[in-house]
């Protein structure tokens, strides 16, 4: 005769079911923040764009491009996205960048923005060191600078000088 | 004698038990070739995409400058679409 058993095992469901769900939702949640953090990074490229673009069209003083260019920076990325992204120390490095080259004709082009930050992928939100995918990303976007005011009047001063000729004088209209 | 306790008590032994069976199963996952493999497309490739705008790209400050277009040597030509795998 079989013996009956008496041992629940409906448990077992239960344990298998939290356990799947458990997998899923840490899957289905590292991708949902993936996707944040590839749609943030766009953001910041577009953001890396615009400060580069204020740097280049900052016209009035010497000072003038980095101070336009920090300014949008703070108003589109610093300080925001902080659940996502965490910006470097000394994110932000506006000016010129490793190819910059005085010379017109080579590397005059490599001016602008790059703005460096970190983000974190886990699959589960408590994780100690290796159990996480730490991204350290940068936007960069470079540009020839336009000459502020102050730089074109030098240089159209000067050419006065070049042309040689006494009495010569070349009329400045901020043409450069 | 009152036993409502019991039920608790034992929700709460369980929930630990599958919350160490499953924090166990990740460490494991952690320290894996898996993990490795999942690691690798988004620290590497993805940042020198998101960075250069293409996955074998290197700057100055990473061996480089290698398929950049704005830089004129052999390797930095304007057109370099899918280069062959070396």
């Amino acid at each position: 005769m079989e013996k009956k058993s008496h041992i629940r095992q409906s448990g077992q469901a239960l344990m298998e079911f939290v356990l799947g769900l458990l997998m899923i939702f840490s899957f289905f949640f590292f991708f949902i923040r993936m996707s944040a953090i590839f749609a943030v990074g766009n953001y910041i490229h577009y953001a890396t764009f615009m400060a580069a673009r204020a740097y280049s069209s900052g016209t009035q003083g010497p000072d003038e491009p980095e101070l336009r260019a920090k300014e949008v920076l703070d108003a589109t990325v610093t300080n925001r996205f902080k659940s996502l992204v965490r910006a470097k120390s000394d994110a932000a490095t506006i000016g010129g960048g490793p190819y910059y080259q005085e010379d017109q004709i080579k590397d005059f082009w490599n001016q602008g923005v790059t703005y460096q930050f970190k983000a974190k992928l886990t699959l589960y939100p408590i994780t100690t060191k290796g159990q996480s995918i730490d991204m350290d990303l940068t936007s960069e976007s470079w540009m020839p600078k336009n000459p502020s005011v102050k730089e074109c009047e030098t240089q159209m001063n000067g050419l006065s000088a070049r042309t040689g000729i006494p009495g010569v004088k070349v009329e400045w209209d901020n043409g450069c | 004698m009152n036993r409502s306790g019991q039920a608790i008590a034992e929700y709460v032994i369980l929930l630990a038990i599958i919350v160490l069976i499953y924090s166990a199963m990740l460490k494991n996952f952690g320290s894996g070739q898996v993990f490795e493999k999942l690691r690798k497309p988004f620290v590497e490739q993805y940042a020198h995409t998101y960075r250069y705008g293409h996955p074998d790209a290197r700057g100055q400050d990473d061996g480089g400058p290698k398929f950049i277009p704005q830089y004129h040597t052999e390797e930095n030509f304007r057109i370099f679409i899918n280069p062959t795998k070396k």
